[in-house]
């Protein structure tokens, strides 16, 4: 072959794979190098199971930038997350993108608004990424206040995952059941049941039982015969003859009410009264006079004796 | 008894004397290639028009069929991952597991099996024949180390080659892996394209690059061993072939395995 042809072929082989290594290379990572970004810290006061090195960091589901380091501080148990967030993401009306400055002050304005940073599963294989996200309510207590950074780097405060909410709720439900008294429950209504039982097979109750069952059969006969007897159309008409009465029971009345109006009540009253005292006085006579005749049958003949008139 | 022991001992005596001789001669071949490594950096001390033979064999004239296998590579590890991922609705988690199989593991893995069959066979086939001709033996007596003089050329090629066919390869087996996405799962090229530059960096890469140096050295040392031992017969010459190739896929395949633990320490 000749030596020149070789040559161009050879140049073109070595050189088209240094082009493409660099190439690769420049997509794979080196493009990052040249990306404007800003470091921010936050800390977690919980398990980040999940997130490493590179994970992404998001705002509110939009890719903002990675996870630079993860740090524990010995001291306060706490997970101290680096993150670097990309500029280009972060514009004003579609103009430039912010500066490093510009969107610090931004990120310190919307922490006043709520801005906090939380763990969020990627999917199902349990990775995380960070979330930062508005919080509707937040504990002060559960956020994992400001720590010491270096004064080039902003601080986000976090708050717990909602896994780790989930967790904390579950605890307590399950906190709140195994203080409930399973054991006593279910002695007191082991003994409820063998008192009801022992109350059930009483003869007494047995018998009422059995009376109870008796009447209720003859309530039914009874009920049975009422419908045998009276058909619906005899209802009716005892219904019609019923509300007829009643209309001249209550015209009676009525005529009653006017005529004892017109009546002189106090004078007839006074009349009854000395009737009464009257006849009060003849009933005494009479009985005076059986009880001396009991005494003295002959005076009915012969008068009252002597010695009486005097 | 004593006669079953006596000659159970001398057995293990023979054994242990064959393996010392078996093992005497391939490091006797490896302190010989590494004494005369020096002899790159002098002037002329590298045969330039036999380095452009090797590079031209073992890198130009492998391209072809290193792009085909390893695309097609890239198709199959596509399809198998998608039926699987699409399981779970994670059809995008194809371009993860076909970039790292192909960056780490095939690519490097694929050009090497390419690379044994066309240049480690043709090493150890060149090599019997020169010794068959006994031009190996002129060399000596002209006061040539036949192993500088010989092994340099294609060790060097080799290692420049492989490296560079396996970028060419780990790109193609991407590309295999992007066509199943876009055709066969529907997925959108630009969310394939940026989950593959997500996920992936230039480390990973570059160590699947570094394992394909490995394997270079070891494919060439291991063609050049089996050619320089050629038994002088036609037919001797096709045995050093073959037990070239046997060989080194054998230690290609132990020292991808240990490559890979090696980086699973450091985190890759």
């Amino acid at each position: 072959m000749d030596e020149n042809k070789q040559n161009i072929r050879l140049g073109i082989f070595v050189a088209g794979g240094l082009l493409l290594l660099l190439a690769t290379l420049f997509y794979l990572g080196l493009s990052s190098l040249f990306v404007k970004k800003i470091t921010v810290n936050t800390a977690f006061n919980e398990s980040v199971q999940g997130l490493t090195i590179g994970s992404s960091v998001k705002y509110r589901g939009v890719p903002i930038g990675t996870v630079s380091d993860i740090v524990i501080d010995p001291e306060d148990r706490i997970i101290e997350v680096e993150m670097e967030i990309q500029l280009k993401n972060f514009s004003a009306n579609g103009k430039d993108a912010f500066t490093g400055d510009a969107l610090i002050q931004y990120l310190k304005k919307e922490i006043h608004r709520g801005l906090r940073c939380r763990l969020e599963f990627s999917g199902i294989t349990g990775m995380k990424y960070i979330d930062l996200n508005y919080a509707e309510k937040i504990d002060p207590n559960a956020v994992v206040a400001e720590r010491m950074t270096p004064d080039s780097q902003l601080f986000l405060p976090s708050r717990p995952s909602s896994f780790t909410d989930l967790s904390a709720t579950m605890i307590t439900a399950l906190d709140t059941i195994s203080k409930i008294p399973f054991a006593r429950i279910g002695e007191d209504l082991q003994h409820s049941l063998e008192k009801f039982t022992e109350i059930v097979s009483d003869p007494a109750i047995r018998s009422t039982l059995a009376h109870i069952s008796e009447t209720a059969e003859r309530v039914e006969s009874m009920v049975d015969n009422f419908a045998r007897t009276f058909d619906e159309q005899e209802l009716a008409s005892i219904r019609e003859e019923l509300t007829a009465s009643l209309k001249s029971f209550r015209k009676l009345s009525e005529k009653l009410e006017e005529q004892s109006q017109h009546l002189d009540v106090a004078g007839t009253q006074s009349d009854l009264q000395s009737l009464m005292f009257q006849l009060k006085e003849t009933a005494e006579s009479i009985q005076t006079l059986a009880d001396y005749l009991e005494t003295d049958p002959q005076s009915i003949l012969y008068g009252k004796s002597k010695q009486d008139r005097e | 008894m004593k006669h079953d022991v006596n000659r159970g001992l001398i057995r293990l005596a023979l054994h242990y004397r064959d393996f010392r001789e078996k093992m005497r001669a391939p490091l006797e071949f490896i302190g010989a290639v590494s004494g005369a490594l020096p002899l790159l950096f002098r002037k002329k001390g590298l045969r330039k028009k036999e380095f452009r033979y090797y590079l031209d064999l073992c890198g130009v004239q492998s391209l072809p069929i290193t792009l085909l296998i390893t695309f097609l590579m890239g198709c199959v590890l596509g399809i198998q991952s998608a039926l699987q991922l699409t399981k779970f609705g994670a059809e995008i988690f194809t371009a993860d597991l076909v970039g790292f199989a192909v960056l780490k593991e095939f690519g490097p893995l694929m050009v090497a099996i390419i690379l044994t069959g066309r240049a480690g066979s043709a090493f150890a086939a060149e090599l019997g024949t020169m010794k068959v001709n006994e031009e190996i033996s002129a060399l000596e007596t002209m006061g040539i180390r036949p192993v500088g003089y010989l092994v340099l050329p294609k060790l060097t090629a080799m290692v420049i080659a492989m490296p560079l066919l396996t970028i060419f390869g780990d790109v193609a087996g991407i590309f295999g892996g992007l066509t199943i996405g876009i055709t066969l799962m529907d997925l959108p090229f630009a969310a394939y394209w940026s989950r593959t530059i997500d996920v992936l960096d230039g480390i990973t890469m570059m160590l699947g690059v570094f394992k394909s140096v490995v394997f270079a050295v070891l494919i060439t040392v291991s063609g050049c061993y089996y050619g320089f031992r050629s038994s002088s017969d036609a037919q001797g010459v096709g045995r050093s072939a073959t037990q070239a190739v046997v060989a080194s896929i054998f230690y290609v395949i132990v020292a991808d395995a240990m490559l890979t633990v090696l980086y699973s320490f450091i985190g890759y």
